[in-house]
């Protein structure tokens, strides 16, 4: 059987459902979005993305994002004291390659995250897509930042 | 204008006055006597392998060049000044070059520092010959020295050389660099976690050494690491970031035996006989190459090595368990930059930097769950230390409990021992030039 291609629309659609999840903090059914083995991370250089190679901004497995939603909010974290409001906005997104049950897109974005003062993040996404049991599944969310390597304070929640 | 008085009035025997922390006077002073007269860490031989690879950073407040030399090989620090107008030559933070040239006017030098020429020389022609005079050269640093592989730099022409100043230090600096079994490490990455601090550069080079905070300001991750575990219930294989964290969340009683050591010039280091990695299984093909490279009885005493944050005082923090090390660059009174630097053992299989890169995601880096909790502490402090009301830091924990040894003192693991020989390092700089 053919594998189904992927449509920009639909993996459009896929990434602001996406972002919504982000913008409410309803940070369960966002890792929901991804396969038992995915990854959400943040390089420090285009050069440095293989994370058994090279530190990392931050670079969170499934079970990573599960201890980090018990730590988000925390009574006991001091730095979760204060409140994080957040807003992400995409351009559009483009699928830079695709091969079968998998493709790779790339799509600009910015956010904004009120945490004690308003910091601005922006740069590029880059999604690999799998399809499991019928079902789109992120299989790695890399967020390349425009200022990836420089001197930056604590990075809260994701972008 | 600080007198010797003034500076001597901050420091009490178990307490500091908070202007250590926030006086942009008391800053400044440091910046002259402590980052300009101790040897300050400038870089890793491995962070520029080729002739002609730099890398750019600060030694207090003077803009620096670590270049390999093109034609010797050695490598050079050199002041990142152009010596006509005073141009920051290089603003990259890494490269290679063939040599610097100012992109102003165009005087170009060699990557040891000399003179390579000017443009349009006949204006200089009867004036002076531009290549003697030392101050149109970059080989200004007074004193640049290198203890396997970690170079270093002091502004001040006099002071202990490098090996009498790093002292009992040297032995992590070893211990790091023997836990490779060809006795080499090399840096991970041409660009490192750089945390932006906004606060004073010893808030950072004290919670090194915490050993009350981490039940504290970590318990949450802790907590949130054991909820997760109790979630996947008692059978199910325990994830490699639980082993990492779970650790800050530890008991006092744990902190406590393992110790704290105080050493000359305000160094210190926490543990020895056991830290919070010497739970850290080691892979067994590791475990044989160490012991075909060192023999077993060395090779036990390498690996049963175990300090956890070595401080050398005042900008470099080495953690040999977990082969990274911390660099302190202080900005202002208040602004600090922390990088983090990982290591490879040469020669040590992959499954090591994989776990020494975890635990630096997990613990130091800008994204992680434990240092945004150290940071907004800082942050808490520096504000707090601003009211008038109450002028004192506390230092007093366990102040008649420390065991003077012949090259050390030691004392429990959340002793203020540490800060007490930190700040008595302090007040030997802040006022060693004031009354000479």
């Amino acid at each position: 059987m053919t594998a189904q291609a992927f449509e920009t629309d639909a993996v459009e659609r896929f990434i602001k459902a996406e972002l919504r999840h982000l913008n409410a903090h309803d940070f369960a059914p966002w890792i929901d979005l991804f396969t038992d083995d995915g990854v959400y991370f943040m390089p420090l250089d285009e050069a440095q993305c293989d994370p058994s190679t090279y530190d990392m901004i931050m670079y969170d497995t499934k079970a990573l994002m599960r201890i980090r939603l018990e730590n988000f909010g925390h009574p006991k974290s001091p730095s979760m004291e204060y409140p994080i409001r957040s807003m992400r906005m995409m351009s559009d997104c483009q699928i830079i390659s695709q091969n079968g049950d998998t493709c790779r897109t790339q799509t600009p974005f910015m956010a904004s995250i009120f945490y004690q003062e308003m910091n601005w993040y922006c740069g590029t996404y880059y999604h690999d897509f799998v399809r499991d049991a019928g079902a789109m599944k992120i299989k790695r969310k890399q967020v390349n930042l425009l200022n990836m390597g420089a001197p930056m304070g604590a990075i809260m929640t994701y972008l | 204008m600080l007198s010797s008085g003034d500076i001597r009035a901050l420091i009490e025997p178990t307490r500091v006055h908070r202007r250590v922390y926030t006086d942009p006077d008391v800053f400044a002073l440091e910046l002259e006597r402590i980052w300009g007269t101790a040897w300050i860490f400038v870089g890793h031989d491995s962070m520029v392998p080729n002739p002609g690879d730099f890398i750019t950073t600060t030694v207090g407040k003077q803009p620096v060049i670590m270049v390999r030399d093109r034609g010797t090989g050695e490598i050079n620090v050199l002041l990142n000044r152009c010596g006509h107008r005073g141009v920051k030559l290089v603003q990259k933070a890494h490269g290679n070059v063939r040599g610097f040239r100012c992109p102003y006017h165009g005087w170009s030098y060699r990557t040891n520092g000399a003179l390579a020429g000017a443009p349009h020389p006949k204006g200089y022609q009867g004036t002076s010959a531009l290549q003697s005079k030392p101050c149109h050269q970059l080989r200004l640093i007074h004193r640049v020295n290198a203890y396997r592989g970690f170079y270093f730099a002091s502004l001040s022409p006099d002071g202990p050389d490098l090996e009498t100043f790093l002292g009992e230090t040297k032995a992590t600096i070893d211990n790091l660099t023997d836990r490779s079994p060809e006795g080499r490490i090399e840096v991970v990455g041409k660009v490192s976690n750089r945390f932006v601090q906004p606060s004073n550069w010893k808030n950072f080079v004290e919670n090194l050494v915490d050993a009350m905070h981490p039940m504290v300001a970590h318990a949450a991750t802790g907590e949130a690491v054991q909820a997760y575990m109790d979630r996947l219930g008692e059978d199910a294989p325990r994830p490699p970031e639980a082993d990492v964290i779970h650790p800050f969340g530890g008991s006092y009683d744990f902190f406590d035996t393992m110790g704290q050591s105080a050493l000359p010039h305000g160094h210190n280091y926490m543990g020895g006989e056991k830290s919070i990695f010497s739970h850290y299984n080691l892979p067994p093909a590791y475990i044989e190459a160490m012991t075909q490279a060192y023999g077993e009885a060395r090779m036990k005493d390498i690996l049963s090595f175990n300090r956890h944050n070595t401080t050398v005082y005042p900008s470099l923090a080495v953690r040999d368990g977990v082969q990274s090390i911390r660099v302190v660059r202080p900005v202002s009174v208040d602004e600090t930059i922390i990088e983090t630097w990982v290591f490879r053992l040469v020669g040590a299989p992959k499954e090591l930097l994989a776990r020494t890169l975890l635990y630096s995601r997990l613990i130091n880096a800008p994204g992680s769950m434990v240092g945004p909790d150290d940071l907004d502490c800082y942050f808490r402090m520096q504000r707090g230390l601003q009211s008038e009301l109450n002028d004192w830091v506390d230092f007093s924990r366990f102040e008649d409990d420390d065991q003077v040894q012949v090259r050390k003192t030691v004392g429990v693991g959340t002793s203020d021992l540490v800060f007490r020989n930190q700040y008595k390092a302090w007040l030997d700089y802040m006022t060693k030039d004031a009354e000479a």
